[in-house]
C-alpha cells in the first residue's frame, strides 16, 4: 500500500553518512525522556454480556494526567484486520479529566487495529500510537459502533508501523519497521532523534543507505517476561524526536515472551533421535526373544 | 470395494483435508473429536481437545466469565462435538483421525519391512487402559486451576503440551520447530523435554505395535464416554461365531472382547475399523448397525475377494 | 500281569495271523469297495464325485500317498497341528483317522477291550498297510497332538513294531488364557524345528504365507460346500466324502478335484426337502467308509444341517486372517487358529461348542450326538450338550455305538422316533 505508507524512493534513501551516525549515536546514547512524551499504554480487558470487548487504553504525559498539561487531546483508531489493516483513521471519543485521560475501545469479532492520540503540550506537537489485536466473542460488529459511521479524519500520523502479518502477536526478538514523515516535509538532517525505554541495541537504521527516517525496532528479551506466562506482556516504547522543539512521537508496543527464540531445535531433535533410538534399541532387547526369523 | 480399501481411501482424504485444508480456505471449526492438530499450520480444523482445555472455549475460561451468558458458546461447541460423537461416533479414530493413519503408517512399513509386532499382555493392557483416563483428568483439571487458582499460565493446554501429535503431525508440513526444547522458563523447559521425550518414545510404540497411542488416547475416552448415546454400534450375534479368532487377530487394538461368546462386542477401546467384521468369515456374524439398523455385516464371500486380493496383492 | 492281559497280549500262531491278516485286507477292501458302490448307488451321485471317490475308495498307506503325491508324508492324530506349517515344507500332511470297522479287528488281541474304536481301527489300519509296503518307514514323523488318553498313548498301543517318530504337540488345554496361547506357540515353534528335520530344509516366511494362501483358498471352496449344505442341497455322506478327501490327498490336488464338483452341486443339486428334519450333529468325529450313522440318519428323514465333527465341517479351522505378516506373526495367528478356535472336548473351557446348538442362524430341529463307545470326552461331553439343549427347547438324542453294523437296526429305531419328537416339536 504504497499511499498509505509512503516507502522512500530510492534517490531520497540516499542520505549523507554522518546524519546516520548522529541517529544512532543519539539512539546509543538512549536518550530517552519520558518528561517529554505522550505515551498510550494498554489498560484493562472486560468481556461483555453480549460477548462485546472493551478495552481501556491511557494516555500519559510527563507520567502524570495529560489533561492537566495538554489541551486538543483527541484519538482516532484504524481498525481493519491482520490481514486488511485499516485504512482510514476516525476519530474515538475520549475521556479526560483532572486525573485520567484515555479512551474506551468496545468490539465485536477479531479486530486489528492502530490507535493514535495527538495533543498539544507546552506548545509542542505530540502524537502516541498503539497497536492491538483484540479478539470478542462475539461475531460482530466488526468495529466499535461509536465509530462505524464516522467519517474519516484528516489527520496523518507522523510515525508509522510498516504492516506485517506477525503483528497480530507482537513479540520480543520481533523486528519492527517503522517509517517516521511528519507533515510531508523532510525534517532537518540531524534533527531526528530516536530513541526507545528498550536497550540502545534493540534499534538500527533501515539500511546502508541511511534513510533516518526509516528504522527497526526489535525489543530485546527480557527474562522477566520470560518467566511469565505466554499471555503476559511487556511494553516497549519507541520515541522520534525532532529538534529541541519539534514534534514528539511515541509508538507503543505491548509485546509477549518470544515464542521461538528460546527454542533449542538441534537439541530436541537430537534428544528424540536420541530417545527414539534407545526406545527401539529396548524394544529388540525385551522382545527379541518372541521373534523368530 | 473392500472396507478396508473404503477406510484406507477416506482416512487419506481426511489426512488431507485435516491437515492441509487450511492452505484452500477449509476449516471444519474447532470441535473436531480426532487429532487434527492445531499446531499445523495451515491445518483444516482444530481437534477439540485444545479447545476443551482452552480459556477461550473451555476449562480455562474465568469463572465469571463461564457463569455469564458467554460460557453458553463453549457449551454450544461442547454440543457440536457431542454431536459430531454422536454422528459417527468411534469412526472418528478408525477413519478420520489423521494421528491413526500416522500410526497405520507406522505399521503398514514395519510389516513391508518383516519386523514383528511387540506383544503386549492382556494384564498389561488392563493397566495401560486407566491411563487415558488419567490424562483424561489431568487435561480437565489443570486449566481451571490456571484460571481460577493462580497456576502458573504455562501450564495451558496440559495435554497438547505432550501430545505426541503436537511434535509430530507438524513434520508433514515440514515443520520442526515443536521439536525443539524451549528455554525461556523451567515450566516451558519441562514441558518440551516431556513433550519430545514421549513423541519419540510413542513414535517407537507406535511403529513395534499397531495403535500404540490409541492405548493412550484420552479422546477415545470422550467419545467412549457418550457410547450409550451413539447409535453407530458394532454388534455380534455369538451363535453364529465360528471362534476362529480372526476377528481379535485383525483387530488393531488387539480387542478380546469381540472374539468373546457376547452380543455387545464393542469395547472401549474400538475404533471402529470393521478390520474385525471384514475378516470375519460367517455371514452376518458381525454387524455394523445405525439406530437398530444394519449398515453393513460381515460376509464369507466378500473375505474370500479379499484374501484373493491381498494374495494378488504381494509380491 | 494278570489273566485278562495274559490274554489280551496273546499272539495268534503264525499261519493263523496271517490268514486273519489276509481275511481282513479282504474285508477292508469289500468295506471300502461297499462304501463306494452304495455312494455311486446314492439318488445324489453324478460322475463327477468319482474325482473324490477314486482318491479315498481304497485304503492306502502312507507310502502310497507319498508316492501319489510326491511328498514325504507327516502323519498326525487328531487336527490341531497346523497342516501349513507341513505344506510349506513340502511335506504331506496325513491324518491318521480310520473309519473301517474290518481293519479294527486286525489290533482287537493286543488292545484293550473297551476302547475307542476310532483308535482300534486306526491301529488295526496301521498294522494292516505296514505289513503291505512298510509304511512304517516311510512317515518319519508323527505329530501326535496330547488331546485324549487314547491319542497321547498311540505310541505305547501302537507296539515296539512301530518305527514311526513320535513327536507329541503339547496342547494346553486352556483355551482362553493368554498363558495357554503363548505355550501353544512355543509348542509350535518346536514343532517346525521337528518338521525341518524331516523335511531337511529351512521354513521360511515366504513359504509360509504361500501356504496359508493356499489353505485360504481351499477353506473358501471348502466353505462352498457348507454353504450347500445348509442349503440343504448336499447330504451328509457326499459332505463325509468331501472330508475325506481332503485328508488323503494334497491340497492343490483336492481343490482340482472339487472344482467341478462344486460347479455341477451349484448348477443342479437339487434341494433335499419334503418331510426331512434338519438336524445338527455333535461328537465322536465319523470318517470313511464308515457311512452308518449317516445312511441311517438319512433313512429315518433326517437331514443333516451342520455339524461340528472334527473329521466334517471342524476338519481345519479355515481361512486365517493375518495381522501381522512377519514370521512369528504367522506363527502366532497359526497358533491362535489351530488352537483358540478348535473345539475338542478335551479342553477345559469349551463353552463356546455349546453355542452351535443355539445357533439362531441354523435353527436345526434336534441335535443328534454321536458318540462311540470309549470316547469319554464326547461322553462327557454330552452331559453338557443335553443340558444346554434343553435349555435352547430343541430336541436331543444320544447315540452310542461302535463301528459294528450290529445295532444298526436299534439305532435306525431310536431314530425315526426322534424324528417323529421333533417333527411334533416343530408343530
Amino acid at each position: 500500500m504504497p499511499e498509505k505508507y509512503p516507502w522512500p524512493s530510492k534517490n531520497r534513501l540516499v542520505r549523507p553518512a554522518w546524519v546516520v551516525a548522529v541517529a544512532l549515536l543519539l539512539a546509543a546514547t538512549n536518550a530517552w525522556s519520558f518528561e517529554e512524551s505522550l505515551v498510550i499504554h494498554a489498560g484493562n480487558h472486560a468481556t461483555l454480556s453480549d460477548g462485546a470487548l472493551a478495552a481501556r487504553y491511557h494516555l500519559t504525559f510527563h507520567g502524570e494526567n495529560p489533561a492537566r498539561a495538554c489541551r486538543d487531546i483527541a484519538f482516532f483508531w484504524r481498525p481493519g484486520s491482520i490481514f486488511k489493516p485499516g485504512a482510514a483513521w476516525f476519530a474515538l471519543p475520549g475521556h479526560c479529566d483532572a486525573k485520567n485521560c484515555g479512551v474506551d475501545i468496545r468490539i465485536g469479532g477479531i479486530v486489528f487495529f492502530s490507535l493514535l492520540a495527538q495533543a498539544q503540550c507546552g506548545g509542542v506537537q505530540y502524537q502516541a500510537q498503539t497497536i492491538d489485536n483484540l479478539h470478542a466473542r462475539n461475531v460482530g460488529p466488526l468495529a466499535d459502533a461509536t465509530a462505524a459511521n464516522q467519517k474519516p479524519a484528516a489527520i496523518r500520523a507522523a510515525l508509522e508501523l510498516v504492516p506485517a502479518m506477525e503483528h497480530y502477536y507482537p513479540q520480543t526478538g520481533m523486528t519492527f519497521l517503522f517509517h517516521y514523515q511528519n507533515k510531508n516535509e523532510n525534517p532537518a538532517a540531524g534533527q531526528v532523534e530516536i530513541s526507545s525505554d528498550d536497550q540502545p541495541t534493540a534499534l538500527s537504521a533501515l539500511d546502508e543507505h541511511g534513510d533516518f527516517r526509516s528504522f527497526r525496532f526489535t525489543p530485546s528479551h527480557d527474562q522477566a517476561l520470560n518467566r511469565q506466562g505466554s499471555e503476559a506482556t511487556a511494553e516497549r516504547v519507541v520515541q522520534v524526536r525532532e529538534g529541541a522543539n519539534g514534534p514528539v512521537s511515541t509508538f507503543t508496543l505491548n509485546v509477549h515472551r518470544s515464542r521461538r527464540a528460546f527454542f533449542h531445535r538441534q537439541g530436541g531433535m537430537a534428544l528424540f533421535a536420541g530417545l527414539a533410538a534407545l526406545g527401539a534399541a529396548l524394544v529388540v532387547y525385551y522382545k527379541k526373544q518372541t521373534w523368530r526369523r | 470395494m473392500m472396507i478396508s480399501s473404503c477406510r484406507r481411501a477416506v482416512q487419506h482424504l481426511a489426512f488431507i483435508l485435516f491437515t492441509y485444508g487450511g492452505r484452500f480456505g477449509l476449516h471444519f471449526g474447532n470441535a473436531l473429536p480426532c487429532f487434527s492438530c492445531p499446531y499445523v499450520t495451515g491445518c483444516g480444523g482444530h481437534c477439540y481437545l485444545m479447545a476443551l482445555q482452552s480459556n477461550w472455549w473451555g476449562l480455562q475460561m474465568p469463572l465469571a466469565t463461564m457463569m455469564s451468558g458467554l460460557g453458553l458458546q463453549a457449551l454450544l461447541l461442547f454440543a457440536l462435538f457431542a454431536l459430531l460423537v454422536a454422528l459417527l461416533g468411534k469412526s472418528w479414530c478408525g477413519w478420520l483421525c489423521p494421528f491413526g493413519l500416522l500410526q497405520d503408517w507406522l505399521t503398514m512399513l514395519r510389516q513391508r519391512l518383516g519386523v514383528p509386532e511387540a506383544q503386549i499382555s492382556q494384564a498389561m493392557r488392563d493397566r495401560l487402559r486407566s491411563i487415558k483416563y488419567l490424562l483424561l483428568v489431568y487435561m480437565l483439571a489443570l486449566p481451571p486451576l490456571i484460571a481460577s487458582a493462580g497456576l502458573h499460565s504455562d501450564f495451558s493446554l496440559p495435554f497438547c503440551q505432550i501430545c505426541p501429535a503436537k511434535p509430530l503431525m507438524p513434520l508433514f508440513t515440514f515443520e520442526t520447530a515443536h521439536l525443539a526444547i524451549n528455554s525461556a522458563n523451567a515450566i516451558t523447559q519441562t514441558f518440551s523435554i516431556l513433550s519430545v521425550a514421549i513423541a519419540a518414545l510413542m513414535l517407537v510404540g507406535m511403529f513395534f505395535k499397531e495403535r500404540f497411542f490409541c492405548l493412550f488416547c484420552p479422546m477415545l475416552a470422550i467419545i467412549h464416554i457418550f457410547q450409550k448415546i451413539i447409535p453407530l454400534r458394532l454388534k455380534k450375534n455369538p451363535a453364529l461365531c465360528l471362534a476362529c479368532g480372526n476377528c481379535a487377530r485383525a483387530c488393531p487394538m488387539t480387542i478380546r472382547r469381540v472374539h468373546e461368546d457376547r452380543a455387545d462386542v464393542q469395547d472401549e477401546d474400538c475404533l471402529l475399523c470393521l478390520n474385525c467384521l471384514e475378516s470375519c468369515p460367517s455371514d452376518t456374524t458381525l454387524r455394523l448397525d445405525l439406530f437398530g439398523k444394519t449398515l453393513v455385516s460381515s460376509k464369507r464371500r466378500r473375505l474370500i475377494v479379499l484374501w484373493q486380493k491381498t494374495r494378488s496383492a504381494r509380491p | 500281569m494278570n489273566s485278562s492281559a495274559t490274554e489280551r497280549t496273546a499272539t495268534p500262531p503264525p499261519d493263523r495271523k496271517q490268514r486273519l491278516r489276509a481275511k481282513i485286507t479282504r474285508e477292508t477292501a469289500a468295506e471300502y469297495a461297499e462304501a463306494a458302490r452304495s455312494l455311486r448307488a446314492h439318488p445324489d451321485y453324478n460322475a463327477v464325485w468319482d474325482n473324490f471317490l477314486a482318491i479315498i475308495e481304497q485304503p492306502q498307506s502312507a507310502r502310497q500317498i507319498e508316492r501319489r503325491t510326491a511328498r514325504p508324508v507327516v502323519e498326525h492324530l487328531c487336527n490341531q497341528a497346523p497342516l501349513e506349517i507341513a505344506h510349506a515344507l513340502g511335506l504331506q500332511p496325513l491324518r491318521l483317522a480310520s473309519g473301517c470297522c474290518a481293519a479294527s479287528r486286525l489290533a482287537d488281541a493286543s488292545l484293550p477291550a473297551l476302547m475307542c474304536p476310532l483308535m482300534r481301527s486306526t491301529l488295526g489300519m496301521r498294522a494292516l498297510l505296514a505289513a503291505d509296503d512298510e509304511s512304517n518307514a516311510a512317515a518319519t514323523l508323527r505329530i501326535i497332538p496330547t488331546t485324549c488318553d487314547w491319542t497321547v498313548k498311540f505310541p505305547e498301543l501302537a507296539g515296539e513294531s512301530d518305527k514311526t517318530r513320535a513327536h507329541f504337540l503339547e496342547l494346553p488345554h486352556l483355551r482362553h488364557s493368554e498363558r495357554g496361547q503363548a505355550r501353544f506357540q512355543e509348542e509350535l515353534f518346536i514343532l517346525i524345528e521337528e518338521l525341518e528335520k524331516t523335511a531337511a530344509r529351512r521354513l521360511t516366511r515366504a513359504a509360509l504365507r504361500a501356504s496359508i494362501d493356499l489353505y485360504r483358498q481351499a477353506w473358501a471352496v471348502f466353505a462352498e460346500f457348507i454353504a450347500l449344505r445348509r442349503d440343504g442341497r448336499l447330504a451328509a455322506v457326499w459332505f463325509m466324502v468331501v472330508c475325506a478327501a481332503f485328508m488323503a490327498d494334497t491340497v492343490e490336488h483336492w481343490l482340482a478335484a472339487a472344482a467341478p464338483i462344486l460347479a455341477h452341486l451349484q448348477k443342479e443339486s437339487r434341494r433335499v426337502v419334503g418331510n426331512a428334519v434338519f438336524v445338527f450333529l455333535s461328537g465322536s468325529p465319523l470318517l470313511f467308509p464308515n457311512l452308518k450313522i449317516l445312511r441311517l440318519i438319512e433313512e429315518a428323514g433326517l437331514y443333516v444341517l451342520a455339524d461340528d465333527l472334527c473329521a466334517s465341517e471342524r476338519l481345519w479351522p479355515g481361512g486365517l486372517t493375518i495381522s501381522d505378516p512377519s514370521f512369528s506373526g504367522l506363527i502366532r495367528a497359526l497358533a491362535g487358529r489351530y488352537h483358540r478356535a478348535c473345539q475338542c472336548p478335551t479342553f477345559a473351557d469349551n463353552q463356546r461348542r455349546f453355542n452351535t446348538i443355539r445357533a439362531s442362524g441354523l435353527r436345526p430341529r434336534g441335535i443328534i450326538h454321536h458318540v462311540l463307545k470309549g470316547c469319554h470326552p464326547f461322553d462327557i461331553e454330552s452331559l453338557t450338550m443335553e443340558r444346554e439343549a434343553a435349555k435352547a427347547g430343541i430336541p436331543f438324542i444320544r447315540i452310542e455305538t461302535e463301528y459294528s453294523p450290529e445295532d444298526a437296526r436299534t439305532l435306525l429305531t431310536r431314530l425315526e422316533a426322534f424324528a417323529h419328537i421333533d417333527q411334533g416339536a416343530m408343530k
